[in-house]
């Protein structure tokens, strides 16, 4: 394996690392708190009230979930497709509160703040999670990269005919 | 499957993974089972515009003191709110001008779980002084039983608002006890007196000290 691969592939471990301790975090903060996040997601108005008590749990879960995959290499372009999808829908409901001229709380990390300042979301949480975007994007495009499942079944199943797609594109030769 | 249909299909296994755990701890977490109490219909556009985390908004409309319970439902639903104060329509959690309805209702019993000495200091005329601390020693069965309150009554309780969580205690013990219709203020004490409304200080006369 040549140098520039070996360090390819530990900047993609430490890319998904960061990116799955972020929304481990974030994800934490949440569960801790169900209602606060349902009232923060409600003060978004854009879902209707019956889907909040639901959504409450499963965005934290999802990112939870996803999180354990990056750490671990597991279908880790997958997983971290699925946070960007997230991230993607997130900055369209900051940009539509912002837009409507409204005052909401983020509650994107629980009562802490990564990059802005604490309080009502601004354009500021926009480019924070445009930002957590670019992070996870090397993983959606190259793969898990170092020390994960993905690589190692990616090994395996090297020289297998017809194999068929893997998640691991960017540990073959 | 194409490439691109693998790893989309495999994210959406993620996502179902995560909406089953989801759906357990949403089965299984009182707090959410405490979000849709039974008996306390949802109300589509009902008062959710003072919850916690959604308020510290300049352009919110607290009510002034005085205001008609009346004026104070209609004002607090995200839409055109019924014409008459309807305390079964409102969410579990509510705003200041919600529970300014309710406390003009007389019927309606108020919780204080901050500590003794801010309760001291200033607290929702008629409220009970219940503590997270006291639960334990029996403060809700003096509650029922000193008190007179019964669980059928509509009951809401309080904190210091923002992020503090001994109302949300206090109601889960409650909800244990058979109480069924209730609200949390998440607002807090700060946001009662912010508006304006009558306060009271002192001990709790009828319960007393909190052990």
């Amino acid at each position: 394996m040549s140098g520039g691969r070996a360090f390819g592939r530990s900047v993609l471990l430490v890319l998904r690392l960061v990116v799955a301790g972020l929304f481990i975090w974030a994800a934490k903060e949440k569960l801790e708190s169900p209602l606060d996040f349902r009232a923060n997601i409600d003060g978004f108005k854009v879902l209707p009230e019956h889907i909040l008590d639901p959504l409450a749990f499963m965005v934290p879960w999802t990112e939870l979930v996803c999180a354990a995959a990056l750490i671990v290499g597991f279908w880790a372009r997958s997983a971290a497709l699925a946070i960007g999808a997230m991230l993607v829908l997130f900055m369209a409901a900051i940009a539509s509160v912002l837009l409507r001229g409204m005052h909401v709380e983020c509650g994107c990390f629980g009562d802490y703040s990564l990059l802005c300042k604490p309080g009502a979301v601004g354009w500021c949480n926009v480019g924070q999670n445009a930002l957590l975007l670019a992070i996870a994007l090397p993983v959606m495009i190259w793969g898990a990269g170092a020390l994960s499942l993905d690589s190692r079944a990616a090994r395996r199943g090297r020289g297998i005919p017809a194999a068929g797609p893997v998640d691991t594109v960017a540990v073959r030769s | 499957m194409t490439f691109a249909g693998n790893i989309i299909a495999r994210s959406l296994a993620l996502v179902a993974i995560a909406t089953g755990a989801a759906f357990v701890h949403w089965a299984c977490d009182p707090i959410a089972r405490l979000a849709s109490p039974k008996g306390q219909p949802d109300a589509p556009g009902a008062g959710t515009a003072g919850q916690a985390g959604t308020t510290p908004i300049p352009d919110a409309t607290d009510a002034q003191p005085g205001a008609a319970a009346t004026d104070a439902a209609a004002s607090e639903g995200a839409g055109a709110g019924p014409a008459v104060f309807d305390p079964t329509q409102l969410d579990t959690n509510i705003g200041t001008e919600a529970a300014f309805g309710l406390w003009q209702l007389g019927e309606v019993v108020f919780i204080d779980a901050r500590p003794q000495d801010e309760y001291e200091a200033g607290h929702i005329p008629f409220a009970y002084l219940v503590p997270p601390a006291s639960l334990d020693s029996g403060r809700l069965g003096d509650l029922m039983e000193l008190g007179g309150v019964d669980p059928s009554q509509r009951t809401v309780v309080y904190c210091e608002g923002g992020t503090c969580d001994a109302s949300e205690l206090v109601a889960l013990h409650l909800q244990d006890m058979g109480f069924t219709k209730l609200h949390i203020y998440v607002d807090g004490f700060p946001a009662w007196q912010a508006a304006g409304h009558e306060v009271e200080t002192g001990p709790d006369q009828v319960l007393g000290d909190a052990p």
